[in-house]
């Protein structure tokens, strides 16, 4: 095998380049594969959740508040207003010029499209916030692989990869655990986020995955990828009226809110339970690479 | 109405505490063991202090 000499760059430098477009670290890193599916796939989520939602994702954080709270600490607005597009705003030339794009009347506001389908509004919203989170997880791989650059080696490698790992976790809790052999601890771990996810939906009688009703709320939802996407389309349609209780919405808000942070953990956790098993293989050489390398514990 | 707050609260700190327990245990037993333990501190020592919190507001 042939080993190249991988590029350096500062930490820094790399972070910025990813925000502003997405997979532009990895590509001036030399790793042009992840470069071109992180490009892809961000770019794709935010501009047909854009498409979708007739461009409400880039305003639904101003309509609901965040705006007026921006002013109230003394920012203007019109400097914050694609910032204030969280979380698609960690995608962020894209949203700075999509933002740039809003036809604004007299009175400052956006002048939005319809949402292309009835479901349209929810479902876009969903995917431009996913295309941001995203981002937000390859700005933070581009920035570990420039800080430990002098060690990594560009070339195929039989090492589990700790980015793939927080993307797994991140579309389905657990996921990432079980790719770094940690069978038990990612079921159980699972079970238990997706449980309280679950539960938290049944409490607010589906009425809680709701970006433009419950942007906060959201925010920390959107940490569990495709539950979040799979429950805000399954609940699409259900809107808050008499028949809901709102003591369980409140309830069943915090479930869904706190299953999306402790996802966060669960991420984080995944991060560094595959550097563990990278470093084990590493002092530990076996002969045979094709059986688990460490006897790892479950 | 308290109660009801009460026990989802309690819900979700045991969420919470497993989760947390799990990042620094590698088998069930450990995981339920330590997370209901902390758990367990954990809710005593925010009962004690609302607890004295209350007997102040009282006397105060």
């Amino acid at each position: 095998m042939t080993q190249t000499i991988p590029k350096k760059l500062p930490s820094w430098l790399a972070g910025i380049l990813a925000w502003l477009i997405p997979g532009l670290g990895h590509f001036v890193l030399g790793d042009r594969k992840r470069a071109l599916i992180v490009f892809g796939t961000v770019t794709t989520l935010f501009f047909s959740g854009l498409a979708l939602s007739g461009k409400w994702s880039l305003v639904a954080n101003q309509q609901m508040g965040f705006d007026i709270r921006i002013r109230g600490i003394g920012l203007s607005s019109d400097v914050l207003g694609p910032l204030a597009a969280v979380p698609e705003s960690f995608n962020g030339l894209a949203t700075i010029f999509s933002y740039g794009s809003l036809d604004f009347d007299s009175f400052g506001q956006p002048r939005l499209e319809p949402a292309v389908l009835v479901a349209g509004l929810t479902i876009g919203m969903i995917l431009s916030a996913m295309a941001g989170i995203l981002n937000l997880i390859a700005i933070a791989d581009v920035v570990l692989i420039a800080g430990d650059r002098s060690g990594r080696l560009t070339g195929p490698s039989k090492k589990r990869d700790p980015f793939f790992a927080v993307l797994l976790s991140w579309l389905l809790p657990g996921a990432g655990h079980l790719y770094a052999g940690y069978r038990t601890k990612g079921l159980f771990l699972g079970a238990l986020v997706l449980g309280t996810f679950i539960a938290g939906v049944i409490l607010g009688q589906g009425c809680d995955i709701d970006r433009q009703r419950f942007p906060y709320y959201f925010l920390a939802t959107i940490f569990l990828g495709l539950p979040t996407l799979i429950g805000g389309v399954a609940t699409e349609g259900i809107r808050v009226d008499e028949s809901v209780d709102p003591r369980l919405l409140e309830v069943g808000l915090l479930f869904v809110a706190v299953a999306g942070l402790m996802n966060l953990l669960v991420m984080i956790d995944a991060l560094n339970r595959v550097e563990v098993v990278n470093f084990a293989d590493d002092e530990i050489p076996v002969a045979d690479s094709a059986t688990p390398t460490v006897a790892r514990k479950t | 109405m308290l109660g009801f707050h009460l026990l989802y609260f309690l819900i979700i700190s045991l969420v919470a505490f497993l989760v947390f327990s799990a990042m620094g245990h590698d088998d069930i037993p450990a995981i339920l063991n330590h997370g209901i333990k902390r758990f367990l501190v954990f809710t005593l020592a925010t009962a004690a202090f609302g607890g004295i919190c209350w007997g102040l507001m009282e006397v105060f």
